[in-house]
């Protein structure tokens, strides 16, 4: 009898649902962990112990008084997370991606290359987002309209100083160049040198933020960086970084 | 495979938790879940002594029982009896407490049975 009640209770369905949902939360303490929430979580675990003895101990006051920050609580997590929930969901996306829609081309690789060389050798301060599986609509501000084919004339005028639109970046979604002058989120990253201003920070932030990829000029040395999930890989001639844009864009294999 | 490998190896104390947290939370989900079944049973008899012969009026009673709602299902719930004791009951009219035997114990639990007693005679059988 014990034994077909607890096959009942605790079917091969049940072992799955365990698993996922274990996985679940693994998935939050990673989050927790690699967000520095763990902070935030003992703090929680804390209130949570007191709480635990207000009610035990019959503090009525203290108890009203947990129970309504409970809910303000809830949604000051949300609030507070807000950056780390987006990414977290941006970085399912990118693994449960399916289609890829607009997909860069080659040539597209070509002249973006190009257009760095050409504002490399000639200190011209550059930043170009190049989108792949999450849309970067969301992250971005401030951006003027384009809509242009990829051409390194183009790029070159957009960014050569003093015109209108050379401060802040430009987004590639496919094979056009979608937007200028946009304005990305910063990252607060400690491990970025000190020499790498704002521009590097925006290259940073936004690949923390969505799976895109950015390419950056600096205007101070010509170095041709290139940011990726949160970091940066520095100082690129333009041979590998067209290389590494084939290899981040799904053109050739990623070497090991 | 190796992906497989480093992912079973990696942050260890983390899915132990995880696991231990999902197991504990399928526990409250799954036995949080009760529900209230409603049977009838005929008043079984226990420890009747020979050449006797007993009467019960009512002989059915209603019992309610409540569970987690998995084992509400007629195989689990046929397993309940329903019994008073007439040890060292001698002949005539008796009221006696009835009680209720669960096939389950640990998830099962008796809400109420009505009546909570039956009245009985007891007669000597005639040789």
């Amino acid at each position: 009898m014990l034994y077909e009640v607890l096959k009942e209770i605790f079917s091969l369905k049940d072992a799955v649902d365990v698993l996922a949902v274990a996985l679940f939360i693994y998935g939050v303490i990673y989050f927790l962990v690699v967000t520095k929430g763990l902070q935030i979580l003992r703090g929680i675990i804390f209130i949570g112990v007191f709480w635990l003895f207000a009610e035990l101990l019959q503090l009525s006051t203290l108890s009203w008084i947990f129970e309504k920050l409970w809910t303000v609580g809830l949604f000051s997590i949300v609030v507070i997370f807000q950056p780390e929930i987006r990414k977290a969901l941006a970085k399912i996306g990118e693994r449960t991606k399916v289609i890829r829609f607009g997909s860069v081309e080659e040539k597209s690789i070509e002249r973006i290359v190009r257009a760095c060389r050409f504002m490399s050798d000639r200190q011209i301060g550059a930043l170009i987002v190049i989108e792949r599986s999450a849309n970067v609509d969301d992250i971005v501000e401030g951006c003027v309209y384009i809509d242009a084919t990829i051409s390194p004339e183009i790029l070159i005028t957009i960014f050569y100083p003093m015109t209108p639109l050379h401060d802040g970046a430009v987004i590639v979604k496919g094979d056009r160049i979608a937007y200028a002058s946009c304005v990305l989120p910063l990252s607060r990253t400690a491990n970025l040198p000190k020499k790498y201003g704002t521009r590097h920070r925006a290259a940073v932030g936004i690949t923390e933020e969505s799976d895109a990829v950015a390419v950056v000029v600096s205007e101070e040395s010509g170095e041709i960086s290139l940011a990726v999930e949160g970091n940066l890989e520095r100082n690129l001639d333009p041979e590998i970084l067209r290389d590494r844009l084939g290899e981040l864009l799904g053109l050739r294999d990623e070497k090991d | 495979m190796k992906r497989i490998r480093n992912f079973l190896s990696k942050d260890i104390e983390y899915k132990i938790i995880a696991l231990f947290l999902a197991f504990m939370l399928w526990g409250v989900v799954i036995f949080s879940s009760r529900t209230v079944v409603v049977v009838n049973r005929f008043v079984e008899v226990v420890n009747a002594k020979e050449g006797y012969e007993y009467h019960l009026k009512p002989e059915k009673v209603r019992i309610t029982v409540s569970t987690i709602s998995r084992l509400a299902k007629p195989r689990f719930l046929n397993g309940i009896k329903v019994y008073i004791d007439v040890k060292d009951l001698g002949a005539g009219k008796h009221r006696k407490r009835v009680y209720v035997e669960l096939p389950i114990e640990l998830v099962m639990k008796v809400v109420t049975i009505e009546p909570p007693s039956v009245r009985l005679r007891v007669k000597k059988k005639r040789k």
